[in-house]
């Protein structure tokens, strides 16, 4: 292989490269610039990662609380067994993230997520010797890590653990930027206070 | 080889002062094996410190990005992924045009570049929390360095590759299990046939080509394992007994290039585990046809691989049978003996398989010894003696002997082996100097 060939080759490898590396940086500083931010309730546990670090696993999730349409129940269920279904974001009075429709088809644009899980969540019965009934559906995203500092990722993991137990009211968010259904994390919350400020760094 | 060509030159002159060889005789051989090179050992050591630089470079900006910043914005992070990579890029390109006949340049600049990918791949996600699986990092970072040995002929940046597959495999989620492991293996592959056939002598070349056929081994064997009871028999055996196969090419004359010799061994070792767990009743007793996972796209295709193997070292079989090279052609006729008692098991004729595979390892263990031991070849003659060694640890396990049976089995085994190691050393060229 001739010594221009190979540099040529090289260059269309290292276009390749950073291409792939920039896009990416595009993408999600474009969507943390001009996105729309949701407040989306989740929970967290820390393991780490070989090559990114550590990381606060997350598990961002809106609840569709029931009486839910029969129409949107069958397409939850669909979603469930495997289909890939979207979620249209707005925003409820307490200004966390809510499913205001739920659609088969990707949208042409605007602030929509692509639904990783769906699972039904359940409630006892208030009758006793009655089944458990149907209190709402799950729905949960790609987006699934919250990379901290290797020396405070156990301390925010055990921070958000223990709040709700301090004080029932307790929630513990991300706030997420989402634009044309890419969801970049911004920041993780307990109570309103950044996570990396309650862990005192 | 080289060491042999340096010790030629050294006794040449006294050969010929002694009258043993003419000088025209020496200077025939002194043209014919030429001269030797005495910058390997400092060639070597170069190169083995340049990739090692080059390596723990590239790991330590790894774990230092890993520690995560809080000083460094996200512009800032964004810089060092794409400067690592530039740099990177940049001292590869330098090695290609400037320094292309430095192979420790070439090493280490390909290993950087590799290692460099994966940092900026790892930087990006840590900084904008992206989602995803470890195995999809090794995807994306795998995909992106393939072609990096064809440009730079870097046999370092090719084992890099393999080990990253290697990684990977462990980490697939067999409910969504990607095909591309095997495309990454055929990707990779003609680099390390390209490899030994430019430099057969080579430790560079023999290396890459073991690194190559444990990532292969592994990813056959972990699809395979997901696929049909008991298919990981038929690919480990097969694809096992093909490296056996092409390890001792040509048929008719043993291996002169190096890196055969140096495969062969892995091989025939992985061979007789294989064989080994293949000799106990439980492993055939599972193959059944009903299971609904063999369509699976990754299982097929490693399936079709097993085949493939299973054709060449049949093939294989015949023409070292044909040339007297017994004990090569038994272990390569393992293929064909698995694939077909693979198939009599699934219609329920799993009997056949365990009593068949104790039958083949004892034949190739005696085969192997007495092979050794008429050539003189001490290894070969060990390798025979580990062989029916395992088969007789296996049999200790399911047998109904008495505990004082099988320890006199164990004894007189024992004292069977240090008997024909002495015996052999005695016999040695070695031995009879020294007595003389």
């Amino acid at each position: 292989m001739s010594t221009t060939l190979k540099v040529s080759l090289l260059a269309i490898l290292a276009t390749l490269q950073i291409g792939s590396t920039a896009s990416s940086i595009v993408k999600y500083e474009t969507t943390l610039r001009s996105g729309t931010a949701y407040r989306i309730p989740s929970n967290a546990i820390d393991p780490a990662d070989p090559f990114r670090g550590r990381y606060v696993t997350v598990r961002p999730t809106i609840t569709m609380r029931a009486p839910i349409p029969p129409e949107t129940v069958n397409l939850l269920e669909r979603i469930q067994s495997g289909e890939t279904g979207y979620v249209v974001l707005a925003e409820d009075a307490d200004g966390f993230a809510r499913a205001a429709q739920l659609v088969m088809q990707q949208p042409a644009g605007g602030d929509y997520l692509e639904i990783a899980h769906v699972w039904p969540q359940w409630q006892e019965s208030t009758v006793p010797n009655t089944p458990s009934v149907l209190a709402g559906y799950n729905l949960q995203f790609s987006f699934d890590r919250y990379y901290m500092n290797d020396a405070v990722a156990p301390q925010a993991q055990e921070r958000a653990r223990q709040a709700p137990r301090a004080n029932a009211e307790s929630r513990t968010w991300l706030s997420v930027r989402v634009k044309n259904g890419i969801g970049v994390i911004e920041g993780m919350f307990i109570d309103g206070v950044p996570i990396e400020r309650a862990v005192g760094k | 080889m080289r060491r042999e060509v340096a010790w030629l030159h050294a006794e040449l002159p006294d050969l010929v002062e002694r009258g043993i060889l003419t000088p025209e005789a020496a200077a025939a051989l002194r043209r014919h094996y030429g001269t030797p090179d005495r910058s390997a050992a400092a060639s070597w050591g170069q190169l083995l410190l340049a990739s090692f630089g080059a390596l723990l470079v590239g790991g330590g900006i790894i774990l230092i990005l890993a520690h995560n910043w809080d000083q460094l914005g996200r512009p800032a992070r964004a810089a060092i992924a794409i400067g690592v990579l530039v740099a990177a890029q940049a001292l590869t390109a330098f090695a290609v045009v400037r320094r292309s006949a430095s192979i420790a340049w070439t090493e280490a600049t390909s290993g950087f570049l590799v290692a460099s990918v994966g940092a900026a791949i790892a930087l990006v996600g840590q900084t904008y929390h992206v989602g995803g699986s470890f195995e999809g990092l090794m995807q994306a970072w795998l995909w992106l360095v393939v072609a990096i040995p064809y440009i730079t002929g870097s046999s370092l940046a090719s084992m890099l590759m393999w080990a990253l597959l290697f990684v990977r495999i462990f980490n697939i989620s067999w409910h969504d299990a990607p095909a591309d492991p095997w495309l990454l293996a055929a990707a990779g592959l003609p680099f390390v046939v390209a490899k030994v056939r430019r430099d057969p002598r080579s430790w560079a070349a023999a290396l890459t080509a073991i690194t190559a056929a444990i990532s292969i081994f592994t990813v056959g064997t972990v699809f395979a394992s997901h696929g049909w009871r008991e298919l990981w028999a038929v690919f480990d055996v097969s694809f096992l007994a093909a490296v056996v196969g092409a390890a001792a090419w040509p048929p008719d004359r043993d291996a002169v290039e190096q890196w055969r010799r140096r495969l062969l061994v892995p091989a025939w070792l992985g061979l007789i585990a294989v064989g080994t767990i293949l000799t106990f009743d439980d492993m055939w007793r599972t193959v059944t046809i009903d299971e609904p996972t063999y369509t699976r796209v990754p299982v097929v295709e490693a399936a079709v691989v097993a085949v493939a193997c299973a054709a060449f070292a049949t093939i294989m079989t015949v023409r070292l049978a044909r040339a007297g090279r017994f004990p090569a052609a038994a272990a390569s006729a393992a293929a064909i003996l698995v694939v077909l008692l693979h198939v009599f098991s699934m219609f329920d004729i799993q009997v056949a398989g365990w009593i068949a595979f104790n039958v083949w390892l004892l034949a190739f263990g005696v085969l192997t010894v007495v092979d050794g031991v008429r050539s003189s070849a001490l290894g070969t003659a060990n390798l025979g003696l580990l062989t029916l060694a395992a088969l007789i640890a296996a049999r200790f396990f399911d047998t109904d002997l008495s505990f004082l049976a099988r320890g006199l089995v164990f004894v007189a085994f024992g004292i069977g082996c240090l008997a024909v190691n002495v015996w052999m050393m005695r016999r040695s060229p070695r031995s009879e100097e020294s007595t003389a």
